[in-house]
Order: C-alpha cells, then sequence, then structure tokens
C-alpha cells in the first residue's frame, strides 16, 4: 500500500479531478463517495497496480499470479472506464459486458471461495441499459444525489420545525 | 436514507422554521447573483462581477460540477469573449517566447503582450505551469483525429492585432521515451503510456488545439526518469477505441494460461 499511497502523494492532476485521501484504506477517512471510488479506480490504482504488477519474472509464481490479478483488475476498470465514457454505441456496449464477464471469470479462478453478490450479477445487465439509454451521464442518479447534497449543506438555524414534531 | 431525508423536508406540511430558514438563505443568495445581472446594478458593483462570481462559484472540484459547467458554457458563444488590450497590464515578450512566436505565428510581432495565468474552455481551467502544474498539463491535437500528444503550457499570450486581441498558447511537448517496453501500452481503455520527462523547445498553438488534460507521474522504468501520461479526455480517442476488442483478445489468452 505504501507504493499506492506515495503515487497518489506524487501524481500531477488538474483541479476539477476530486480529492482523494493519501493513506488510501485508512480508517480514519471514512467511507469513500462514488466519484472518488471512480477517480481512485481510474486514475491512481491503474498506473500504480501496472507498474508494479506487469512484469513477469519467468517462474515466479507470485509474480504470476500478481499479473493474474492485475489482468482481472484491469478488466473491471476497463469496464467502468466504458460504461463512464461520453460516449457509446453497441459495440462499446458489448466491450464493456465483454470486460466485465473476463473481471468475473477472473475472480472466479483467482478466488474459488468468492461468493459473488447481486451487484455482479446487476452489472451485467448494465450491457442492455448501454444499449437502450446510450451513455449513462444521461441518465445516472448522480445530479440527484448532487442536489440532495446541496440541500443538506444549506445553512439553518438548527431549529427543528413542524415537520420533526 | 438521503431520498427519505428529503421526502421529510419538503413534503410533509406544515412548514417550520428550519424549512423557512433554507428557503430564505436560497432565495436571498438567488437575488445578490441575479443583482448583478439587472441592467440598473450600479457600475461600481458591475465591475467587481469578476471578484463577486468567484466568491458564490461552486468549488470545480468535482466530475459533476465540470459537467455542468461544460454544458453551461455551450450557451456562451466564447468563454472569453470581450478581451480587450490593456496597456497597463502588457509586459515585454522574454527572448524565447519572441523567437517561438516569430516562427510559428511569421508576423510582425508587437515586443510586448498580454500575459494570462489561465484560461476557462468548455467549463475546465488550464493554467501555466508556474501557476498550477497540474492545471498545465494538456493534451494537444494539432489535427482533428491524430493522436494527441502531452505538453506542458508555459505561457498563455495575447498579442494586439489589427483583427483584435488574438490569445495563443506556448507549450513544450515531451519527448518520446527511450524504453524498450511500455507495459501501459497492453492496456489501451487505461489511455496511459510512458513519455520522458524531458520536454521539447517552446512551440505556439492556438487554443482550440487543447483537447483534455491529463495526469502525470513521474517515475522511474528501465532505470530512466519518466513521465507517466494518463490521459484525462471524458471522450475517447478513436484509435483507442479501434484498440479495444486487440487489447481483450491479447489478454485473454493470459487467462488461459
Amino acid at each position: 500500500m505504501g507504493e499506492v499511497w506515495s503515487d497518489i502523494e506524487a501524481m500531477l492532476t488538474p483541479s476539477w479531478i476530486t480529492s482523494v485521501p493519501k493513506h488510501l484504506g485508512s480508517p480514519s477517512h471514512g467511507k469513500y463517495k462514488a466519484d472518488q471510488w471512480r477517480v481512485l479506480g481510474t486514475i491512481y490504482l491503474p498506473v500504480s497496480l501496472i507498474r508494479l504488477w506487469a512484469k513477469t519474472h519467468g517462474g515466479d509464481e507470485r509474480s504470476e499470479r500478481c499479473r493474474r490479478i492485475l489482468n482481472s483488475t484491469i478488466s473491471l476498470l476497463s469496464a467502468v472506464i466504458i460504461a463512464s465514457s461520453r460516449v457509446g454505441s453497441t459495440s462499446r456496449a458489448d466491450l464493456y459486458l465483454q470486460h466485465m464477464q473476463a473481471y468475473l471469470s477472473g475472480i472466479q479462478t483467482l478466488f474459488p471461495e468468492y461468493k459473488f453478490h447481486p451487484n455482479h450479477h446487476m452489472a451485467l445487465h448494465l450491457h442492455e441499459y448501454l444499449v437502450l439509454f446510450g451513455p449513462v451521464h444521461a441518465w445516472w442518479t448522480f445530479p440527484f444525489e448532487r442536489i440532495i447534497g446541496m440541500l443538506q449543506r444549506i445553512p439553518t438555524n438548527s431549529k427543528i420545525g413542524k415537520t420533526c414534531r | 436514507m438521503s431520498l427519505a431525508f428529503l421526502d421529510l423536508q419538503l413534503t410533509i406540511l406544515p412548514l417550520g422554521e428550519l424549512e423557512e430558514t433554507i428557503s430564505r438563505s436560497y432565495t436571498r443568495s438567488a437575488n445578490l447573483r441575479g443583482a448583478l445581472c439587472k441592467s440598473q446594478c450600479p457600475q461600481a458593483l458591475q465591475h467587481c462581477r469578476a471578484m463577486f462570481e468567484k466568491l458564490v462559484n461552486p468549488q470545480t472540484r468535482n466530475t459533476l460540477i465540470t459537467d455542468m459547467l461544460s454544458l453551461s458554457s455551450l450557451d456562451d458563444s466564447d468563454d472569453n469573449e470581450g478581451v480587450t488590450w490593456q496597456e497597463s497590464t502588457s509586459r515585454i515578450i522574454p527572448d524565447d517566447l519572441y523567437r517561438a512566436l516569430c516562427t510559428n505565428l511569421h508576423s510582425n510581432l508587437p515586443r510586448k503582450a498580454q500575459f494570462l495565468s489561465h484560461l476557462t474552455m468548455h467549463g475546465i481551467t488550464y493554467a501555466v505551469a508556474s501557476k498550477h502544474a497540474g492545471n498545465s498539463c494538456v493534451l494537444v491535437s494539432m489535427e482533428a483525429g491524430i493522436k494527441p500528444f502531452p505538453a506542458r503550457i508555459e505561457y498563455i499570450v495575447q498579442l494586439a492585432t489589427p483583427n483584435g486581441v488574438t490569445t495563443h498558447i506556448a507549450i513544450r511537448r515531451h519527448k518520446q521515451a527511450d524504453v524498450t517496453s511500455d507495459p501501459f501500452l497492453q492496456f489501451p481503455v487505461i489511455q496511459a503510456r510512458m513519455w520522458s520527462r524531458v520536454l521539447e523547445k517552446l512551440e505556439i498553438i492556438p487554443v482550440q488545439r487543447i483537447c483534455s488534460h491529463f495526469s502525470c507521474l513521474f517515475m522511474k522504468w528501465e532505470d530512466k526518469e519518466v513521465a507517466l501520461i494518463l490521459s484525462l479526455s471524458r471522450v475517447r480517442h478513436p484509435s483507442i477505441r479501434k484498440g479495444l476488442t486487440a487489447d481483450l483478445s491479447n489478454r485473454s489468452t493470459k487467462y488461459v494460461a
């Protein structure tokens, strides 16, 4: 994790990129927002993981396993990048599905004991939505979540009105 | 949970002090913003408009906010329209920049220019390297359809010409990396690639040639100092699209192994 932390700290990013905690995974940072996860997955993690795990040393079991984990992780991150892209087409939706399936089969092979969650199943259905509705930016719920956040940050006098009595 | 909170806040009547405070502060801030747009607004306040907008504008450090700004910028004919020449703020052009301007613009140039520290296009702010290193990292495409190259903005310069004030960007592009293998090329969807840390000479480009920002990590690879450059373009480049299928088929063989 030290390598990932130092990469997060050293990476030059423009000011509009959502900031992420420097010490990723520390309990003090609390729960990450969806945008922070996306930025971590599409900008910081691929750089660190490819740098650390892309090179395999012949016959070294650990480096081979790291490489397989890297391939699986990059499949997931590629699926996220394609799914959250501003452009869409049927072929891109198909590529999303291919990457997602590659990720899931990779996980199944690498960690046979791992039990999949309903979200893994739902992620496969996203392919149909990409085909039917186009790029997710047109229909994802971030704007609603954002306006809720804005309403919550509006200054109040902290005096609860009749609604909460 | 948040939606449940909103339901409570917005739908159950009658309203109390909490709701009154929310709506009052919201209306006041909207009125204040609107006041500056009115023609009756005193000239003195109009002059402070830029400062006021900086104060009330939301922090643009968020994917969604930059989305909103890029969409709202479509309504504006030009983010930097109404550029005027101000003799008082103009400075002598440094020699290296003057040489680059003469080479690229091929015309008799004035010795003085206006220098900007940043420029906003489609809701995204680009800055010179001395102002903000991250905002100065840009991908530049000299022709539509040609793969962009990474560069650093050194100057944003405005020149007084007979046709008005023209804005030019002085960049220094990254040299090609001298490495035998670049592992990032195996994953084209990630859009990352190694380039040299060393920069070329200054060159001048029109503002419209800037495609997007990139994030940059300086690191050592094969005992060489390289810059790992990851595109932050929100619209994938055509050449990346072509490489997608090849990428997956190459790697799927490794899953089998």
